[in-house]
């Protein structure tokens, strides 16, 4: 139903409720005129309407409508009764001789017909049926045409009866067992298989040839007689025993085939595991769901596995809607032709799949006839295949290989230069609340293409900046292109491919300007919310791959570069977990392709499980390294991201094996999606390297590590936003320690070097509390989760974490003094009844612990003053914290410093003045101090400046030696966010022979 | 997380900062799933998962009722109706439905008497058919929404849409009819 449409039936929905009901149909003649469509569904609606009873209830369900499991198991919604006839009992000329079964669609009963004396089955339908007039009518017509229906392969169906006032099904009584109790035994020889699966497509051919649909082909409606003839069962049963009247269809198309959608809108029927994706969705059925179910038939006959299944109704329906058949439960020997059949049969797009079960008829037709002999199942089939495809990889990877080799040999050796890209003016990677932060260069390296906002604001936009001109321009009419991960090149560089939100069409347009056009739409996709793209790869072959996050999400789908149907390559292997795959990227040969398998969302995160290889026929995969994410290859090199940094591992693509070690390229590149490893970065072959740097984004509170002077005016910034905590500056001031949450929100503490702002990783594992020795070699920390040990870690990044246990308590170093003798720790407390207090450890081959202050008030923060003769700390009772010195190492009265509430105590290096945080006021407060003499003295105390946005829990800034500038980690607005696009030249450089 | 994150989210969203949703959104979906599963935990017990119910419990845990004015309330609705919508579908996604045939009893959106959970088959069939609706008529989807997943009334909800109460009734009253006739419940079952 078009929106038009739906508005004007709702518009005659409302005019029509004003008006008394009597007066309704008056009201609907005049207003609808000849259009019977509209009327009946004005009709339906009001219909509906009237029917309120029990508002939420009403709305939401019919349980006997939409109890799927109550359909699959067989049993009717309605309560179960007495069997309808007796043994003996008549029935027109049929006599009752035993009840053979019951189910969904009745009961069936072996019934002797008198006149002809031959036993006949007759199938008494349900109530529903027979109470439905509408339904009831239906029946027959249906009966009717099946009655006429004359094959071998179908049962007969003699007439139509009323037993005991229910209608009742006079049928052809087939002795033998069904496929269901064949295939339940495991898989059937081949050559019995294909004899099944050709009467199989010849009996549904004929029906179809009548416009008969079966609609609920399964083993269960398959029967084998002792002497091998196949009957087909239940015939378009399935249909006449769907419920709604009100929009039954009272015409047939020309072709018979085809019937309006309306009458099965919504309603789902037949088996789940034989249901067509068209099905499973209430959509148009035609002759092609039953090519489908004629698959899953016969894939289930030669593996003796279902082609879709699941524990659950609703499982089923997923792996039908997103899943393909594991292909290698298929016999090895299986003829080519028979397993290229059971492909297009089970192409989930119907535009897509073997069009008509006659053609299945053709092919099998062509097999020749297998002689079965022993069955023996031959699991090895899978790895042979693979062993062919890879050698088949071998020869044409490597004239590729060959080739780039002599490119780089004649060229002398290029040096790696550096250039920034920022974004054009009043344009971020923001658009609402969700980044955009995909780029790709051109394969021929000489544009950059990304997605930002458009310079309204309201949408995604894509933009190509030519890497020698300045500026960046926005491609007119990709206004709805995914912002994430889009676009991909085509391999000659001059169009790009992108998928549009929601809807999925995937486009193309010249990267130079140009109308875009539409290559495809996932059919399951229209009017739908289909999600995201989740990567999208052009190869060299001409095929456009794609996988999607969101309600459509699943497989790696496949779309000409030059349009036209969409098909499914690969799909997630939903025993391991997956979901969806995502991030195809083509290897050069453009047969072979990269992709990273997600597992089930949790919150808005997905968890990747892996980066796997696979090629375009979807046969194999083969894992490259756990996790993933969205990984490049150029020129030999793998190019992932490993905790925001950009490596480069050897990746041989004949053997699909990465070698070496992985180097670092860049580092941060800024990382997000629902996985947290997709980062924006790009390469192409002729080894330029784009990326934006930056930290980790979807977390909620970044920060950014900014330098003030004393009256509170930036004086530009450290490193990247990202999640920061725990700010400490090195004695000198050249390195800092910092508490960083990389994207999986796991904290670590890295070492940034001042002058640079470059970042390296100290440590991991949720460390917290770090400090530096005096000399500035090495960093002091706690785990939380190892209560009472002290780490040290070397900051060369060589030699081990040491440890230290204080038994008991947890602890927090907070202070070194300066001649590196002792240290200074906070001991948190076990119980409530204590507080948190201060302790000194003395170095020495044995350390030895001392208690400092030990009061019912929370100490915390300890700071030796520069001389080491006084320690700063804070203490906080129930009138709040207060900063303090003491002398050390004691005793001696404590010297109240701030004048209100303070904390975060630091010295100024020559010990003149102590920085503390008002927590109050959110202000950085400077005490003059004087603790030269015997006494210590506290001078003025100034507020210097406003520091509401401040960041992290413990310490939040440092200071310089000076006392003049302070670096604080203060909140960022991500809508601040709009890095540069960093582009590297010659980015492999130092990788030559790595 | 605290109340006060929560409610300065909504403040931020109201006065424009749409990333406050971003934010708001893991949050919301945090809470409604652990009060959740721990319903859904009891579920097993005989009792009944009452979505309406939980948004609500949702609500009071991470919303400061000082500092939310009306707005903040719909908003904060309106984005928990789409979360229980998303629990409850995944929920009858993963669960399947464990519990078959055998007549199941009315339930799902109605805090009766019922003794099983909501029938996954419905809930699934319902956010289809509702998502199809959404494609047409993405008013009357959120109305649906509001009402089925977050239990609001017809008041509340027109609140939360700002707009006026009998424009909620007759948006209700057509989704009502299109759905039932989307899900082949039949008139005078």
């Amino acid at each position: 139903m078009t929106r038009e449409r739906w508005e004007r039936l709702k518009a005659l929905f409302h005019s029509a409720l004003e008006r008394p009901p009597d007066a309704r149909d008056a009201f609907l003649t005049a207003e609808v005129g000849d259009d019977g469509a509209l009327r009946r569904d004005v009709e339906a609606l009001l219909a509906m309407d009237a029917d309120d009873t029990d508002v939420l209830a009403g709305l939401s369900v019919n349980p006997g409508a939409l109890s799927l499991d109550a359909l699959m198991s067989g049993h009717s919604a309605e309560p179960a009764a007495q069997p309808a006839l007796a043994p003996g009992q008549r029935v027109g000329f049929y006599e009752v001789v035993e009840l053979l079964g019951a189910g969904a669609m009745g009961e069936v009963y072996r019934t002797r017909d008198t006149r002809l004396d031959r036993e006949v089955a007759l199938k008494v339908l349900p109530p529903s049926v027979a109470t439905s007039p509408d339904r009831l009518a239906r029946f027959r017509r249906e009966a009717q045409l099946l009655a006429a229906l004359n094959h071998p392969n179908v049962a007969t169906i003699h007439g139509v009866e009323d037993a005991a006032g229910h209608p009742a099904l006079v049928l052809e009584l087939i002795e033998g067992p069904t496929l269901a109790a064949r295939t339940a035994d495991g898989p059937l020889p081949i050559g019995e298989a294909l004899g099944i699966a050709r009467q199989l497509a010849e009996g549904l051919e004929a029906a179809h040839a009548q416009g008969v649909i079966h609609r609920d082909l399964k083993p269960a409606n398959i029967q084998v007689r002792a002497d091998g003839l196949v009957k087909i069962l239940d015939f378009g049963l399935a249909r006449s025993l769907a419920a709604d009247a009100a929009t039954e269809p009272t015409n047939r198309s020309a072709s018979g085939a085809r019937e309006p959608g309306a009458t099965h809108d919504g309603m789902v029927l037949g088996t789940a595991r034989y249901m067509s994706p068209e099905q499973a969705r209430g959509q148009v059925v035609d002759t092609r769901a039953d090519v489908w179910a004629f698959g899953c038939v016969v894939f289930e006959m030669l593996s003796g596995r279902r082609a879709f299944d699941g524990e659950t109704t609703s499982e089923v329906l997923t792996a039908v809607l997103a899943t393909t058949p594991d292909w290698s439960a298929l016999p090895s020997h299986l003829p080519t032709g028979v397993r290229t059949l059971l492909r297009r049969c089970l192409t989930k797009d119907p535009r897509s799949r073997l069009q008509a079960i006659g053609d299945a008829r053709i092919e099998l037709d062509d097999i020749p006839a297998m002689d079965d002999g022993p069955s023996i199942v031959t699991p090895g089939g899978a790895i042979r295949r693979w062993m062919w495809l890879a050698a088949a990889v071998t020869v044409g990877a490597g004239l590729v290989a060959l080739a780039v080799g002599g490119v780089f040999t004649s060229r002398p050796q290029p040096r790696i230069s550096r250039t920034i890209v920022p974004l054009p003016d009043g344009i971020s990677y923001y658009r609402g609340g969700s980044p955009a932060y995909r780029l790709s260069l051109s394969p021929d390296g000489t544009r950059l293409a990304f997605a930002a906002s458009s310079p309204s604001g309201s949408t995604y936009q894509l933009w190509v900046r030519p890497l020698d001109s300045l500026t960046a321009v926005p491609l007119a009419g990709t206004e709805m292109a995914s912002g994430q991960f889009g676009p991909a090149w085509s391999a000659d560089s001059r169009f790009l491919a992108y998928v549009t939100v929601r809807d999925l069409i995937v486009k193309k347009v010249e990267a130079s300007g140009g109308a875009p056009v539409t290559l495809g739409q996932p059919d399951e996709s229209r009017g739908a919310r289909g999600g995201a793209v989740a990567g999208i790869s052009w190869g060299s072959r001409d095929v456009i791959l794609f996988g999607v996050n969101g309600p459509l999400g699943g497989p790696i789908r496949r779309v000409s570069g030059a349009g036209g149907e969409i098909t499914e390559v690969i799909g997630p292997d939903r025993s391991h977990g997956e979901t969806e795959l995502w991030h195809p990227h083509f290897l050069p040969d453009g047969n072979h392709f990269l992709f990273v398998a997600v597992g089930p969302r949790d919150g808005l995160a997905s968890k990747p499980l892996g980066l796997y290889a696979s090629s375009l026929d979807g046969q194999e995969r083969k894992l490259i390294m756990p996790g993933g994410s969205n990984a490049k290859y150029v020129n030999g090199h793998l190019l992932f991201v490993r905790d925001s940094s950009l490596m480069a591992q050897r990746f041989d693509t004949n053997r699909l094996e990465l070698s070496g070690d992985a180097v670092v390229v860049a580092a941060p590149v800024l990382t997000g999606g629902p996985t947290g490893a997709t980062a924006a970065f790009a390469v192409s072959q002729s080894r330029v390297l784009a990326y934006i740097a930056g930290p980790p984004l979807g977390v909620a509170s970044l920060s950014q590590l900014t330098w003030l002077d004393r009256t509170g005016e930036a004086h530009g910034t450290l490193g990247d936003p990202a999640v920061y905590r725990d700010v400490e500056l090195s004695n000198d001031a050249a390195r800092l320690v910092v508490e960083v949450d990389d994207a999986e929100s796991r904290s670590g503490l890295w070492v940034v070097d001042v002058k640079r702002g470059l970042r390296t990783r100290l440590t991991s594992a949720n460390p917290w509390s770090p400090i530096w020795t005096p000399d500035g070699s090495r960093v002091f920390f706690a785990r939380p989760v190892q209560p009472g040990a002290l780490f040290s870690k070397p900051v060369d990044g060589l030699g081990a974490e040491a440890l230290t246990i204080r038994e008991g308590a947890p602890v927090a170093p907070r202070s070194w003094s300066r001649d590196g003798q002792s240290l200074a720790v906070e001991i948190g407390s076990n119980t409530t009844s204590t507080n948190s207090d201060i302790a000194v450890m003395t170095a020495g081959s044995k350390p030895q612990w001392s208690m400092f202050l030990q009061t019912p008030a929370a100490e915390t923060n300890p700071r030796f003053s520069p001389d080491g003769r006084w320690i700063a700390f804070q203490s906080a009772d129930a009138n709040g914290p207060k900063v303090f010195v003491a002398p050390f190492p004691g005793p001696g009265a404590s010297h109240l410093v701030s004048t209100a509430a303070g904390t975060q105590p630091r010295w100024r290096a020559d010990g003149s003045e102590i920085f503390y945080i008002n927590p109050t006021d959110n202000t950085l407060m400077a005490a003059q101090v004087n603790g030269k003499g015997a006494t210590f003295t506290v001078g003025a105390v100034k507020t210097l400046f406003d520091v509401s946005r401040r960041a992290g829990t413990r310490y939040q800034y440092d200071v310089m030696p000076d006392g003049q500038r302070f670096l604080f980690n203060f909140l960022l607005r991500q809508q601040e966010l709009t890095t540069p696009i960093t582009v590297v030249m010659n980015w492999d450089a130092d990788l030559t022979g790595k | 997380m605290a109340a006060d994150d929560v409610s300065a989210l909504l403040g931020e969203w109201s006065r424009g900062d749409r990333t406050a949703l971003e934010q708001l959104l893991p949050l919301v979906y945090a809470e409604l799933r652990q009060i959740a599963s721990r319903q859904l935990r009891r579920e097993r017990a005989g009792h009944t998962l009452q979505p309406t119910a939980l948004v609500h419990e949702v609500f009071l845990r991470l919303v400061d009722q000082r500092r939310v004015d009306w707005q903040n309330r719909g908003q904060f609705f309106g984005v928990a109706a789409q979360v229980m919508r998303r629990i409850l579908v995944d929920h009858a996604r993963r669960h399947g439905a464990g519990k078959r045939g055998h007549g199941l009893p009315r339930v799902p959106f109605e805090d009766a008497h019922a003794a099983a959970a909501p029938n996954d088959a419905s809930v699934l069939a319902f956010d289809l058919a509702l998502g199809r609706l959404e494609a047409l008529d993405a008013d009357l989807a959120k109305v649906v929404e509001l009402r089925a997943f977050a239990g609001l009334t017809i008041d509340e909800t027109a609140d939360v849409l700002a707009v006026s109460p009998s424009t909620v009734q007759r948006d209700w009253r057509a989704a009502r009819a299109w759905l039932k006739r989307e899900l082949g419940i039949e008139a005078g079952a």
